[in-house]
């Protein structure tokens, strides 16, 4: 497929793939500026979604989320520790999210980066009160179940951030904790899986990103927009329709207006995925 | 209800700042509202390394330190908003092939301590004379469970908020929402809304913010034209 | 090893964790009566699942993606591997390129404990097996100056013999992908040693009560073995006779590798 580069009346044709090598900015506006997204969605489309749970048996609970090409799949392993002191009845869950070089080039091998760890302290933040940390208890300052949830990214083309929490959310209602007993004589936690029973999540969370590429703001942008996108907001809801977190990040200032209207799409995004979930 | 250091909900603490604190770097501040305070020095525009630098700007970097244990996710945290918010704030096209390295060190948090480092590092900024579109000027509200707004909360007001909603805002826009404009056209340059809120309590909360930081910029404001006028030994009106 | 490595770069949990002691195990027994748990004979191959390129269609071209990907499974066994290359590498011979390989087992893919994020002894030993199993079926001669890395996951993990080899076979599949050329595909079985009878692929349960287990990687049509580890004790033509049934069992999985990368190629190009 030929674009011709008719800005200056030049007469050079690119092939599609090598115009948006060189110039990446002008490829998304050609785009934009027609009202239309690159791999064909409008502004406010969000790529099909699907959630399957239960993927990985050797965790507790575990879920596989793909948003359009980004995949992930979270698992919750469960262990036994001694409470905080401070908060003798209640449990942990502790929230990463693993972006590797497996899933894009864009990561480098070794430790997290920083962009991996801005997210796992972000969706580690927002699901502290998700769970009622006091179900996870076990004895009272004694023992408590420790969940560890790990959230990695399969293949990476933009917004992990809704990705990663749809999986949580998926996982945790996936999850199956064993009835738990404390030997009080040895300290041994004893744990029988054949009487499991469910997590009651205090409330299923709903994310929808939005990036403003350009001038543009699109929802749900894929790795090409997101590198000319410098900022980004993410709305989250919960299942009664209240919202548990706005989060406006980059450079940009992007009006309050807009972020109304990030509201409102965010709540017709979360009637849809709340059906899949 | 009446809140524990007897404030009024949309009273913020007494603000204190002292510039150019420290002597090596280009510019500092500390920046503090009430018991919460945070450090902040700049070096800029100074030497990167080839491997970071960029042709057409500077490159911005930003170190936050909590005030006790090492520094984790948490701080990454914090770092990502300061450098989302200064990105553009900062003219980095003026310096390109250079370093701007904005280092933050917490000295004691009893809440807001976000908007205090985005405050601190604005005034950190001018100090040190690096080009800048705009002053960003942040303020903090929590939504307590009786449902009122404060302004400003506490640590202990904010661990047992309902919801809790930091800031930042450019100051040309404070000052043209101050003029009568509607808080619908302002642009907050940061925002981070996290509980369990409605979309009321986000509109209540901007209102208050934006006024908020209308006094935190007057504050910054007031706080450098001093310094200048005792380095240059004139008054600016 | 219950304490947890305080790790800077991630959300901590509590110092010390263990996992809770399960009262429900130990009544199934692997083996009974000659007979397998699951109910496969003991040279029967658990069923093989391929997926290779992107899971869905890519619409554009994109720099960052990897230049060959798949996904395998074998039983419970689920591994993900992406390549890229040839592309530029750090180190630079004029005469071959270079094949890196990077190991890692997701927190939760094991059943015993959870793995710690920091990579272990094991994870680095397991990256240099496959490194060597597969850098003899690279032309890497085709290619100087350049390297081509694989990177590797294990999602779930069922027998420590048998994922390496999944491993392997998942490395194979997604080398084809990428459109590296190859010598040959290289399959991988694995085996272990119960009551004086070999076992082909076995799970963690099985592996767990066995006195022995290996795994040959072979390159089927040029005849060659490019791995072969063991772990414990036989006698020699114990050995002999293990490595002939599994090069066997390596041919099976051969077609079964070649059958879904033909199909993948049959696939209309999006």
């Amino acid at each position: 497929m030929d674009m011709d580069d008719t800005s200056e009346q030049q007469q050079v044709a690119f092939a599609m793939h090598t115009f948006e090598r060189i110039h990446h900015t002008e490829f998304q506006r050609r785009f934009l500026s027609q009202n239309t997204r690159h791999d064909g969605r409008a502004f406010s489309q969000f790529r099909a979604t699907h959630v399957t749970k239960g993927t990985v048996s050797t965790a507790q609970g575990s879920s596989t989320v793909r948003i359009g090409n980004t995949t992930v799949v979270c698992g919750i392993k469960a262990e036994v520790s001694e409470p905080d002191v401070k908060t003798p009845n209640e449990g942990y869950l502790v929230t990463n999210v693993e972006l590797s070089p497996m899933c894009s080039a864009r990561f480098r091998p070794g430790a997290p980066s920083d962009e991996a760890q801005v997210a796992s302290e972000h969706i580690h933040r927002l699901f502290g009160k998700a769970v009622d940390l006091a179900t996870l208890c076990i004895e009272s300052g004694q023992a408590v179940w420790s969940l560890s949830a790990d959230i990695v990214c399969l293949k990476y083309d933009g917004n992990i951030l809704d990705t990663a929490i749809l999986a949580l959310v998926a996982a945790l209602e996936d999850l199956r904790l064993p009835e738990a007993q404390l030997d009080s004589a040895t300290g041994v936690v004893s744990a029988d899986r054949t009487i499991a029973r469910q997590l009651t999540l205090r409330k299923r969370l709903f994310p929808a990103t939005f990036a403003l590429v350009d001038t543009y703001l699109v929802a749900d942008a894929d790795d090409a927009e997101e590198q000319l996108a410098t900022t980004s907001v993410l709305v989250v809801l919960d299942d009664s329709g209240r919202l548990a977190n706005i989060w406006k990040r980059g450079a940009c200032p992007v009006s309050n207006e807009t972020i109304h209207q990030c509201i409102e799409s965010a709540v017709e995004r979360a009637e849809t995925i709340s059906k899949t979930l | 209800m009446p809140r524990p250091d007897r404030r009024e909900n949309d009273q913020i603490r007494a603000l204190h700042s002292i510039l150019g604190l420290l002597n090596r770097v280009d510019g500092s501040a500390q920046f503090s509202a009430g018991s919460t305070s945070v450090y902040c020095g700049v070096y800029g525009p100074v030497d990167v390394k080839v491997y970071d630098e960029k042709l057409d700007r500077a490159v911005i970097e930003v170190k936050f330190r909590p005030a006790a244990g090492v520094s984790g996710t948490k701080d990454r945290w914090v770092e990502s908003a300061v450098r989302g918010t200064f990105e553009r704030e900062i003219l980095a096209q003026m310096h390109p092939r250079t370093l701007i390295q904005i280092n933050i060190q917490a000295r004691e948090d009893d809440g807001s301590a976000d908007a205090a480092a985005i405050n601190a590092t604005t005034m950190a900024l001018v100090d040190a004379g690096v080009p800048l579109r705009d002053m960003v000027a942040a303020a903090s509200c929590a939504v307590l469970a009786d449902g009122a707004a404060v302004v400003d909360p506490t640590l202990e007001e904010a661990a047992a908020a309902q919801s809790v909603h930091t800031f930042a805002f450019a100051g040309s826009d404070i000052g043209r929402a101050g003029s009568g404009g509607a808080s619908g056209s302002t642009s907050p340059v940061y925002v981070d809304s996290r509980g369990d809120f409605s979309v009321a309590d986000y509109d209540r909360c901007y209102d208050l913010c934006l006024r908020s930081a209308q006094r935190v910029l007057a504050f910054m404001r007031t706080a450098i034209e001093g310094k200048i006028a005792k380095e240059s030994q004139i008054s600016v009106v | 090893m219950s304490a947890n490595i305080f790790d800077r770069r991630r959300v901590n949990g509590p110092p010390r964790s263990v996992e809770p002691l399960y009262t429900d195990e130990g009544d199934v027994k692997p083996f009974t009566n000659g007979g397998r748990a699951d109910g496969r004979s003991l040279d029967q191959l658990r069923p093989i699942f391929i997926k290779t390129g992107p899971l869905a269609v890519q619409p554009t071209f994109s720099p960052t993606a990897p230049s060959g990907s798949a996904y395998y499974e074998q039983g419970k066994i689920r591994i993900s591997c992406a390549v890229y290359g040839p592309r530029q590498g750090r180190k630079s011979n004029p005469r071959m390129g270079s094949f890196d390989c990077d190991f890692q087992y997701a927190p939760f893919s094991c059943s015993w404990k959870r793995r710690p994020h920091i990579k272990g002894a094991d994870e680095k030993e397991i990256a240099l097996i496959l490194e060597q199993a597969m850098a003899p079926a690279i032309r890497l001669e085709a290619y100087p100056k350049a390297c081509i890395d694989a990177f590797v996951t294990v999602i779930e993990s069922d027998g420590k013999f048998a994922t390496i080899s999944a491993a392997i076979n998942c490395i194979s599949a997604a080398l084809a992908d990428a459109g590296i050329e190859l010598y040959d595909i290289v399959a991988a079985c694995s085996m272990s040693l119960n009551a004086s009878q070999w076992v082909s692929d076995c799970n963690q349960a099985e592996e767990d009560v066995s006195q022995c287990s290996l795994f040959v990687s072979r390159m089927p049509s040029a005849d060659e073995i490019t791995y072969l580890l063991q772990q414990g004790k036989t006698m020699p033509d114990q050995t002999d006779r293990a490595v002939q049934t599994c090069s066997n069992s390596c041919a099976r999985v051969y077609a079964v590798l070649s059958r879904y990368l033909q199909a993948s190629m049959e696939q209309p190009a999006s």
